[in-house]
């Protein structure tokens, strides 16, 4: 792990994902804290006021837009477990794969360029480096994951003390797993990129273009399949699967098929990933 | 006995530039082999593709046997300081040394010792917790030596490990590489001739990514070897007629009134004798040498076999 996150790039994630994860959960509990501080309508406390508003009809009709899923998807984040830590998940699932390329975009870029490899090239395989640097890179994402996840969920219970404390760790937990399943694809993709490229710098840039850009591809293709041969969009949602981006809210899904589902297309995504980088890997000069 | 590096039609192309065309060669077990080449002359592709680094265009290269391709296989038995390969600045020396033999198949406890020990070797033990940015261009030059001689490698690949070191530390070096070799087949390359002609008893000219020649250090050097004479007074015409004249000359370039090149038909301990001769014939015309360089026949040689001019001896 230590030799895959070198040079300060370990903190710097951790520092990353530590700071976008709670400035997510800030987002949400902050106007939560200044009700606490007023007196609430009818005599509600600050909890009834935050669990009314955000299990209100505008919400669950931005989380369906969101999540572009059901009533029963809004139904399942907002009512049936802590609709706060629903919120957060959802926003914070959008930055992860984000926050992912930022630890990973170095697994090889750097020591190619500086020929650090050579040393290892001479006493173990090309494959053995690579996955090594991917599974510490896993590592330390996992680490980093655990830590943010913890925070935030302490940070709800003890802030808000809304929801019941068993809930919303077991909650906190299926959040944790959903960015553990959304960060490996990427990971993956990172440890390709690293390797194609020799300059760290250059590879975080691809990694960051890549995860956003191809999502502006997307958008793109979609509207105009949509203005130009009248398509109906609901028929185009299976666009968004063609990359990590359009399952991630599928693993906070409530019906269990589909949150496996979307386990299997990440696991997927990453072998194809990793099997990309490992070829080139293993044929490129280092 | 099978040789043990072997080197079979290799080619390395980067883009439209040959830096390996055909490359054949056998170096012999227990051999200090030298790698001689100009600037460009494919030496550290051919370090690089035996240890792996690179991919060859064509050919192959086997090391005690196996192809290079497979170089798990050769596991602890290979070893290489390659020329400017970095350690990771951050992490301290020990670490990474300890992982090193631990990838060669130490476990734990042995990796550690071995890696103290290789520190002492190379005189650096103080700088075990040291991260390696931190250490200067000398000292790390002795640690990747130090990361070489981890273990008990069969055959090591030394990439130019003198180059860029103040004397004293490329003393050290070439001491330490006659020291801990002695049954090891030890492929070395350098810019420094004398330093070759000292240490290497088998040698290999390279040059535009071709062999130009290559054989044991006496064949190669057998056949000449130069000697610049500084003189106290003039030579006088007899005087050089005298010189040119003894068996052991076979030519002589004045420079200047007081100075001339002497190119002698000698090798190995003959050298002496005929540096007596030469001594006692200017002694009779009362002319007496204010100082000698020796010059390495293998410099001549080289230059000659690459196609370059020589323009004087090093100072012995």
């Amino acid at each position: 792990m230590r030799f895959a996150l070198r040079s300060g790039g370990g903190l710097m994630f951790l520092l990353i994902f530590l700071t976008v994860g709670l400035s997510v959960a800030s987002l949400f509990i902050t106007p939560l804290e200044e009700l606490v501080k007023l007196d609430g309508p009818d005599g509600m406390s600050a909890s009834e006021i935050s669990m009314t508003i955000l299990e209100s009809d505008m919400v669950a009709d931005a989380v369906e837009w969101i999540t572009n899923s059901d009533s029963a998807q809004s139904e399942y984040l907002l009512e049936k477990n802590p609709a706060l830590l629903s919120a957060i998940l959802l926003i914070l699932l959008i930055a992860v794969p984000f926050t992912t390329c930022f630890g990973a975009f170095n697994q090889t870029s750097g020591d190619i360029a500086s020929r650090g490899l050579r040393y290892l090239l001479l006493r173990t395989e090309r494959t053995n480096i690579f996955l090594g640097r991917f599974v510490g890179v896993l590592l330390f994402t996992i680490v980093s994951a655990i830590g943010t996840m913890l925070v935030i969920v302490l940070y709800v219970q003890l802030k808000v003390g809304a929801y019941p404390g068993m809930d919303l760790w077991l909650w906190g937990l299926q959040g944790l797993a959903a960015v553990f399943f959304l960060t490996l694809p990427y990971i993956a993709l990172c440890a390709w990129v690293s390797c194609l490229l020799d300059t760290a710098f250059g590879s975080l840039t691809i990694c960051l273009l890549i995860s956003g850009f191809s999502l502006v591809i997307l958008y793109i293709f979609k509207l105009t399949l949509i203005t130009s041969m009248k398509v109906d969009p609901e028929s185009l949602n299976w666009l968004f699967k063609t990359v990590p981006w359009g399952w991630k809210y599928d693993l906070l899904h409530g019906d269990l098929m589909v949150r496996m589902t979307a386990m299997l297309a990440m696991l997927g995504f990453t072998a194809v990933f990793l099997w990309l980088g490992l070829r080139h890997f293993q044929k490129r000069d280092l | 006995m099978q040789p043990a590096v072997k080197v079979i039609n290799l080619t390395k192309k980067f883009a439209r530039q040959v830096a390996l065309d055909g490359v054949d060669l056998e170096i012999p077990q227990n051999s200090l082999y030298g790698l001689l080449g100009p600037n460009g002359a494919g030496k550290t592709t051919l370090f690089s593709i035996a240890a792996g680094f690179l991919k060859p265009t064509g050919g192959s290269i086997e090391v005690l046997g196996v192809d290079v391709s497979r170089i798990s296989e050769l596991r602890g038995q290979l070893a290489m300081l390659p020329q400017d390969a970095a350690f990771q600045g951050s992490i301290p020396v020990i670490e990474q040394l300890i992982m090193f033999s631990r990838l060669n198949g130490l476990d734990k406890v042995a990796a550690r010792r071995a890696a103290e020990q290789a520190l002492e070797i190379v005189g650096l033990p103080e700088v075990a917790r040291k991260a390696a940015r931190a250490l200067s261009h000398g000292m790390m030059k002795r640690v990747a030596l130090c990361q070489a001689f981890l273990g008990d490698a069969k055959v090591i690949f030394l990439d130019e490990p003198t180059a860029g070191l103040d004397p004293d530390n490329a003393r050290r070096i070439r001491e330490l590489v006659k020291e801990f070799t002695r049954d090891k087949t030890v492929v070395f390359s350098s810019h420094n001739l004398q330093e070759v002609q000292d240490i290497c008893d088998h040698v290999c000219v390279i040059d535009k990514g071709k062999v130009v020649e290559s054989g044991t250090m006496e064949s190669l050097t057998g056949s000449a070897f130069l000697v610049r004479i500084e003189l106290v007074s003039p030579l006088s015409p007899e005087a050089q007629g005298a010189l040119q004249a003894l068996p052991v000359v076979e030519g002589i370039e004045l420079t200047s009134d007081k100075e001339f090149n002497l190119r002698l038909n000698v090798s190995g301990s003959d050298k002496d004798e005929a540096m007596k001769a030469i001594y006692g014939t200017l002694a009779g015309f009362e002319i007496y040498p204010r100082s000698v360089f020796e010059g390495a026949s293998l410099e001549a040689r080289f230059l000659e076999m690459t196609g370059g001019t020589f323009d004087g001896a090093s100072s012995t």
